[in-house]
C-alpha cells in the first residue's frame, strides 16, 4: 500500500508544504506564491490544496502529516532564554510568551483544527528537517552533513551523516551562538529586512573593504578551530530584547545603524564586505572539521546559510569536499520537505534508492503553467491581452531574437520553482551582454536596488568558457568567477557614486558580473529543461555567446509570479518588452486595453 | 485544480463564523433581556418605557441570531476582538507578575549555570573563557510512532513534564505548570462559544 506523507513548515516565516507518495516528491511550494505575501507565514492551506489536487486525493487520504519542527523543544529553549537573561529580556517574553502559551503549546490541536482533521500530528527536529532535505534528496549513497541556521529549537549548526535510508546528527552548535544570527544581526544593522535583506547584503559586500575583520573577530566573535563560533553577547541583543543589537555595537564600529531605504554609505559596504569574510572563513573551517570526523568525500548542506552563494562558492572552490550538493530550497520551506522524507526513510525505514536523474526534479515542483490550457485563454481574455500562439521550437527562436535585439523577455511556463530561486520557468530574461541591461532592470524592471548583481542562466557546455567552474550549476547556489581572459580593465572611480561603478564594463558579459568578477550561474543542459536550452541555443547562433541574465520574475517586495494573472499583472506593471505565458508570447505595446489595478507590494 | 481542501476549509470557517454569530446573538441578547427583568422588578414604573425598549432590543438581538445571524457579523468581529484586547491585557499583567515572582528569582539563582550551560556569553577584553566548541547532538521528536498515541489536546501537560524531567531542568517545573494553566485558560476564554459571556463579567 502507498504511503503518502504531508510535510508542514509554518508559523515562523516562509510557510510551505510538500507531499511525497513512496518516497517520491510530488509537490512542494510555499504558501507565498499563493497569498502574494512574501515570506508568509501563515497556515500554509494553499500550499497544501495544492499538494493535495497533485494527487488528487482528500486531507483524510494522507497517512502521515509531520511538522518541520519540534515545538516542545522551542518552547525549552524560550524558557530557558528569559531565565538566563533576567531581568533584562522581559520585553522579548512579554512579546512571545502570549503566543506561545495560546497557540504554539497547543500546536497540535492548532494544525488538526486548520486540516479539519483528528490525527496524530508527527514533530521532527528542525535540524533533522533541513539535514533530510539536503541528504535524502542527493544522489550520494553516503554523505556527511551540515546544517546552518538562525536556530531551529537549541540548535543553530549540527553535522551529521547520511548513510543509505538513514541520518545521525552527531554535534551541534548551540543558540545564542549561531551563523545565521551573526548574519541577520550584520543585515538589521545594515539597514535591511532580516529573513529576506540577507541576500542584498551578500550583494552589497563586494563594494566594501573588509576593514573590520579583525575588529569582528577581537571582539564581537570567538571562532574555534572546529569552525563553532561564541558571540559576545555583550553586542547582541536578541535574546534579550526585539532588535538584533544593541549601543555597544554602534558604539563598536562606531557607525550608526543604517535606516532602511536611506543611503548606503562606504562603512556600511565595509560592514558587509567584513561580515561575508568572516563567514567565509567559519564556514570553511566548519567543512574542515565534518571532512575531519566523518572522512567522506560528499557534503550535503541546508538550512538558510547554505543558501550565501559567496560561502558556498568557496566551500567548493576550497575542494575539501570532492563533491557538494546543496538543497535548493535550503531555508525554513524546504524543512516541509525534509520532514516527509525523514518520516519516510528514517523512521518507517523505506529502502532509499538513489535517483542520479535528481529527486529533486530540478525544483520544479510547484504550480502549473500549461503550455496550452482553455481556461487560461479564458482569463487573458477577461484583461483582453493581445498574444500569438506559436509551437514551442519556433517560440524559442522568436525569444531568442527579441534577446538578441535587446528586448526583455518574462518566462511563465512549466511548474514553478520551490525555493528563492527561479531556474527558467518563472524567469525575467535579458542580455548579459548589455553593459546598462543591470541598471536598467533593477531600477526599471525590477524595481530594486541598483547595486544588486544579476545571474546568468548559461549553456552547461559553454559554462566553463565563461567562468572559472569544473561541475554544472542546476540550482544557482555558488559564485564562480568570470575567466581573467574575459575581464576588461576598469578605470579607477574617485567619487563614490555607486552607479558610476556599477555602470563600468567589467567583462565582456557586464549585466552578469560583480564588481569582484563573481556571478551566481546557473547551467542548463536540455534535460533538464528543453524550452530554455533552445533558446540559449539559438540565441548563441545570433549573438555568439549562450548566456543570459535570469532573474525571478517579480518586482522588490513580490513572491515570485505563480499563475497567469500574476504573470501578466507583473508584465503590465513593469518595463518588461514581451512575456511568455506556455506558447502564447505577448509583446508590451500591443496591450492597450489593460485597466488592471497597479499592485504595489511591501519593500523588503 | 479542484480546490476541494479549500472549499472545505472555507465552508468550515463559514460554519464556525455562523455559529459564533448564533452564540454571539442568543448571549447578548438573552444577558439584555435578564439586565431589563431585573431592572423591571426593582425600580420604580417611571423608567418602565425604557425597561420595555431594552427589553424588546434585547429580544431583537436574540431572535436576529436565531433568524439571520450574519447580520451580527461585524458586532460580533468587533466584540472578539475587544475580548481578546481585555484578555491579552489582564494576561501580560499575569505573566509579568510570573516574571518578577518566579523567573527572575529562578533566573538570578540559576544565573551562571544557565549562560555556562546554554552558550550566553560576554566577554571583554581582560576576561579569558575557555569556549565551547562543537558539542554532541541529542536528537527529540513527538508522536514519532503514531499509532500509540493519542490525540488529545492537553497531553502536552504530560508531554512538557516529562521534557523537563528528563532535561534535568527541576526548577523550571512549577513555572511551566503555571504557564500551561494559564494557557489553558487564555485557550477557552478566546474561544468563541464562552468569550461574549465571560466578556459582560468586565
Amino acid at each position: 500500500m502507498s504511503k503518502i506523507i504531508l510535510g508542514i513548515s509554518a508559523f515562523y516565516h516562509d510557510s510551505a508544504a510538500t507531499i511525497i507518495k513512496d518516497g517520491e516528491i510530488i509537490a512542494a511550494v510555499q504558501e507565498e506564491r499563493f497569498t502574494r505575501k512574501k515570506g508568509d507565514n501563515s497556515f500554509p492551506h494553499h500550499a497544501i490544496n495544492y499538494c493535495l489536487d497533485c494527487l488528487n486525493i482528500t486531507i483524510n487520504e494522507v497517512d502521515y502529516v509531520v511538522y518541520y519542527e519540534n515545538y516542545l523543544k522551542k518552547f525549552a529553549r524560550l524558557l530557558i532564554n528569559y531565565h538566563a537573561t533576567v531581568p533584562f529580556g522581559i520585553t522579548s517574553y512579554l512579546k512571545s510568551m502570549p503566543k506561545q502559551l495560546t497557540q504554539d503549546l497547543f500546536l497540535e490541536a492548532k494544525i488538526n483544527k486548520e486540516l479539519g482533521v483528528k490525527m496524530p500530528i508527527i514533530f521532527c527536529d528542525h535540524h533533522m528537517a533541513h539535514a533530510a532535505s539536503a541528504f535524502y534528496p542527493s544522489n550520494f549513497q553516503q554523505a556527511a552533513i551540515l546544517t546552518i541556521d538562525g536556530v531551529g529549537e537549541f540548535s543553530s549548526t549540527t553535522i551529521g551523516i547520511g548513510k543509505d535510508n538513514q541520518i545521525k546528527l552527531l554535534k551541534e552548535i548551540t543558540y545564542p551562538n549561531s551563523v545565521g544570527l551573526l548574519y541577520s544581526a550584520f543585515t538589521y544593522f545594515t539597514g535591511f529586512k532580516i529573513n529576506s535583506g540577507e541576500y542584498k547584503m551578500m550583494g552589497l559586500a563586494p563594494y566594501g573593504k573588509p576593514k573590520y575583520v579583525k575588529l569582528i573577530k577581537d571582539k564581537l566573535i570567538h571562532i574555534n578551530e572546529d569552525g563553532s563560533i561564541i558571540l559576545n553577547q555583550k553586542y547582541f541583543n536578541y535574546t534579550k530584547g526585539l532588535t538584533m543589537t544593541n549601543r555597544n555595537f554602534e558604539k563598536l564600529f562606531n557607525i550608526k545603524r543604517r535606516k532602511p531605504e536611506t543611503k548606503i554609505t562606504q562603512d556600511i559596504m565595509d560592514l558587509a564586505c567584513s561580515i561575508q569574510q568572516v563567514t567565509d572563513e567559519i564556514i570553511l573551517k566548519m567543512a574542515k572539521y565534518v571532512k575531519k570526523i566523518t572522512k567522506l568525500d560528499n557534503l550535503v548542506l541546508a538550512g538558510g546559510v547554505s543558501l550565501n552563494v559567496v560561502s558556498m562558492g568557496k566551500l567548493q572552490k576550497s575542494k575539501i569536499f570532492k563533491n557538494i550538493w546543496i538543497q535548493p530550497a535550503g531555508s525554513d520551506a524546504g524543512a516541509s520537505l525534509g520532514a516527509a522524507l525523514w518520516y519516510y526513510y528514517s523512521i518507517l525505514k523505506e529502502d532509499r534508492t538513489v535517483n542520479l536523474n535528481d529527486s529533486m526534479q530540478y525544483a520544479y515542483l510547484g504550480p502549473m503553467i500549461n503550455n496550452t490550457s482553455k481556461l487560461d485563454d479564458k482569463i487573458l481574455k477577461k484583461f483582453q491581452a493581445k498574444y500569438t500562439v506559436y509551437d514551442e521550437d519556433t517560440l524559442a527562436k522568436k525569444v531568442a531574437q527579441l534577446l538578441n535585439d535587446g528586448k526583455i523577455v518574462a518566462i511563465a511556463r512549466g511548474r514553478s520553482e520551490f525555493g528563492p530561486r527561479a531556474l527558467g520557468n518563472r524567469s525575467i530574461l535579458g542580455s548579459a551582454i548589455d553593459e546598462n541591461m543591470q541598471v536598467k532592470m533593477n531600477l526599471k524592471v525590477k524595481k530594486r536596488e541598483s547595486f544588486r548583481p544579476f545571474a546568468p542562466i548559461v549553456l552547461e557546455s559553454d559554462a566553463k568558457k565563461y567562468f572559472d567552474m569544473d561541475t554544472k550549476s542546476l540550482y544557482m547556489l555558488m559564485t564562480y568567477y568570470v575567466k581573467k581572459e574575459h575581464r576588461l580593465k576598469t578605470p579607477q572611480i574617485k567619487n563614490d557614486n555607486m552607479l558610476d561603478i556599477i555602470k563600468q564594463k567589467r567583462s565582456i558579459i557586464p549585466a552578469v558580473t560583480h564588481i569582484d568578477y563573481s556571478s551566481r550561474v546557473q547551467t542548463i543542459n536540455q534535460k533538464q529543461y528543453k524550452f530554455i536550452y533552445d533558446v540559449l541555443k539559438n540565441y548563441k547562433k545570433l549573438s555568439g555567446i549562450g548566456l543570459l541574465i535570469n532573474t525571478s520574475f517579480n518586482v522588490r517586495g513580490e513572491p515570485i509570479v505563480n499563475n497567469v494573472i500574476d504573470a501578466y499583472k507583473c508584465f503590465m506593471n513593469t518595463d518588461i518588452d514581451y512575456l511568455v505565458i506556455g506558447n502564447r508570447l505577448f509583446k508590451k505595446d500591443e496591450q492597450k486595453n489593460y485597466k488592471g489595478k497597479v499592485v504595489k507590494f511591501k519593500l523588503d | 485544480m479542484t480546490n476541494n481542501y479549500l472549499n472545505s476549509v472555507n465552508a468550515r470557517k463559514e460554519k464556525e463564523n455562523l455559529k459564533e454569530c448564533v452564540i454571539f446573538g442568543q448571549t447578548i441578547g438573552l444577558i439584555i433581556i435578564l439586565v431589563s427583568l431585573l431592572k423591571f422588578l426593582t425600580i420604580n414604573a417611571s423608567n418602565d418605557k425604557y425597561i420595555i425598549i431594552l427589553m424588546a432590543i434585547g429580544l431583537g438581538i436574540f431572535l436576529l441570531g436565531l433568524i439571520f445571524p450574519y447580520v451580527l457579523y461585524y458586532p460580533n468581529k468587533i466584540f472578539k476582538y475587544l475580548v481578546n484586547k481585555i484578555f491579552l491585557c489582564c494576561f501580560l499583567v499575569i505573566l509579568s507578575i510570573i516574571y518578577l515572582v518566579l523567573i527572575i528569582p529562578i533566573g538570578l539563582f540559576n544565573r551562571q549555570k544557565y549562560q555556562k550551560k546554554y552558550g550566553f556569553y560576554s566577554w571583554n577584553d581582560k576576561s579569558k573563557i575557555k569556549f565551547k566548541q562543537f558539542t554532541n547532538k541529542e536528537v527529540a521528536y513527538l508522536n514519532v510512532n503514531q499509532k500509540n498515541t493519542s490525540i488529545n489536546k492537553f497531553k502536552i501537560i504530560n508531554q512538557v513534564i516529562s521534557y523537563f524531567i528528563n532535561s534535568k531542568e527541576y526548577m523550571l517545573i512549577p513555572t511551566i505548570l503555571i504557564f500551561i494553566l494559564l494557557g489553558v485558560i487564555f485557550y477557552f476564554v478566546t474561544s468563541s462559544v464562552v468569550a461574549p459571556m465571560l466578556y459582560t463579567l468586565f
